[in-house]
């Protein structure tokens, strides 16, 4: 027999929900749901997500018109040529972050939502990486060859650029907000933002110079998860203080 | 008692000149109070400072007695503000654009019951299918809203309305490109907000008279 106090699983689900009232939404379907939602957005404007991809291999490729098709040259600059034109193909596409959101009205209705403004930053953050730094890193290794990097390095040229690209969408993210709502914020964003991302360059293409030349890359990796962990803590934070400070001074 | 709402001598500044000048108010539940001014006077600056998207130069504004910043987080989990802005996304339909407003803060009263199911809470789109139906919008539920007219990019934002729960309403101009037809329905949402217990503060132009609501208004110079 069954006792009163059994409940039927589902109904006794949404009375939890229900008693946590308006914390109803879990911080994890929170995340999913902005996640899904930004994702739709890009997809359904995809110019805004293709311009970087496209400009990382046109970069990238007219290297060897430039340099000259020598196989040692190109090898010995392609770790370099790679990680900037990645760096600066990130950095183009930081500008459309926020600001769409920002003038259709969105980015007030979140601020005031009640939800964490740092989590709907991180799905933003997510998002934009999954549409800028997956691109370049599935790209690569077609660009490394093309470039005559040895094919030991390739590897550690995909796993810095893992790391690395959701490193650079971070940080980008604190310069994105801090620009909210200016005219021809490029400049400016850039300003802000690269001095910051030299560190992430730096242990990037030192990687991959070093898988090229068969030495461990294992330190420089190290070094760059220990950035994105930097950067994972503290971005989603300042970004969120910048955007309500720019949605409240930007009228 | 204490006020639902209550602005205390909020002044802001604008370079040299005054926009606001102590502006004092009282808004308690079942109550609108009806911002009026000439363009420029700062009624949207007003509304933007009492819902905290905006800066006041002195002054403060207290929710249910305890003043703002500390009030914040309580404040946004029971307020709905529409703004200029629509707050609605062109590259997503109207389903879309109101899943994740509805996700969040579901108002289940709307649909005759006192709370939601899980299931009802994991796919909200059969309520907003039927909010959206209610404001007209039956025919163009799949389609990206940059290709609806100004007055049905309204309709997607006033949907809200009804699909989320807020005790106190903040609308900016909320019948701008709006038809007959769409300010009866806002009419009558807020005298059921009203009568329900709720607060309303807003702006508007437009003429919006009430069968049963006493409107309190506040001139701004």
């Amino acid at each position: 027999m069954r006792s009163p106090d059994q409940h039927d699983p589902e109904v006794s689900g949404s009375q939890a929900l229900a008693s946590n009232g308006d914390a109803a939404m879990g911080i994890l379907s929170l995340l999913v749901m902005m996640c899904r939602r930004e994702l739709l957005v890009a997809i359904r404007n995809p110019g805004q997500w293709l311009n970087p991809v496209l400009f990382f291999v046109v970069v990238v490729s007219l290297f060897p018109l430039g340099v000259g098709p020598s196989p040692a040259t190109l090898a010995l600059i392609a770790p370099g040529v790679l990680w900037v034109s990645a760096l600066l193909a990130v950095m183009l596409s930081l500008d459309a972050l926020y600001s769409s959101d920002f003038a259709d009205g969105t980015l007030e209705q979140y601020v005031l939502s009640g939800q964490s403004l740092s989590l709907i930053v991180l799905a933003k953050v997510l998002v934009h990486w999954m549409l800028s730094g997956i691109p370049l890193l599935l790209l690569s290794p077609l660009l490394a060859m093309l470039l005559h990097l040895p094919g030991s390095a390739v590897g550690v040229l995909m796993l810095s650029l893992l790391i690395g690209s959701l490193t650079l969408s971070l940080i980008g993210s604190i310069g994105a907000a801090l620009t909210l709502g200016l005219n021809q914020a490029g400049v400016l964003l850039s300003l802000l933002v690269l001095p910051l991302t030299v560190p992430v360059l730096i242990f990037g293409s030192a990687a991959v110079s070093a898988a090229a030349s068969d030495l461990s890359a294992t330190g420089q990796l190290w070094l760059l998860a220990a950035l994105l962990a930097l950067a994972a803590s503290l971005a989603p934070l300042t970004a969120a203080t910048a955007l309500r400070n720019g949605v409240a001074s930007n009228p | 008692m204490t006020a639902l709402l209550k602005a205390d001598a909020v002044t802001v500044w604008r370079g040299d000149n005054v926009l606001l000048d102590e502006i004092s108010f009282i808004l308690n539940g079942g109550q609108v109070l009806l911002v009026h001014g000439a363009n420029g006077s700062g009624k949207t600056t007003l509304l933007r400072v009492v819902c905290g998207l905006g800066y006041a130069d002195e002054g403060t504004v207290y929710w249910r007695g305890e003043s703002m910043p500390k009030a914040t987080p309580r404040f946004n989990q029971e307020l709905l503000y529409l703004g200029h802005r629509s707050g609605i996304k062109g590259g997503l339909t109207p389903i879309e654009n109101l899943a994740l407003f509805t996700a969040v803060r579901p108002n289940a009263s709307a649909f005759g019951s006192t709370q939601l199911s899980a299931a009802e809470l994991a796919d909200v789109s059969p309520l907003i299918k039927h909010a959206l139906g209610e404001l007209g919008l039956q025919s163009v539920l799949d389609i990206p809203c940059r290709y609806l007219s100004a007055g049905q990019q309204r309709r997607v934002s006033l949907a809200r309305l009804i699909l989320q729960s807020a005790v106190l309403w903040i609308l900016d101009e909320p019948l701008t490109s709006l038809d007959k037809n769409g300010l009866d329905w806002v009419r009558k949402q807020i005298e059921k907000h009203v009568a329900g217990g709720g607060a309303v503060l807003l702006t508007t132009h437009a003429a919006l008279e009430f069968d049963t609501v006493q409107v309190n208004t506040l001139a701004l110079a």
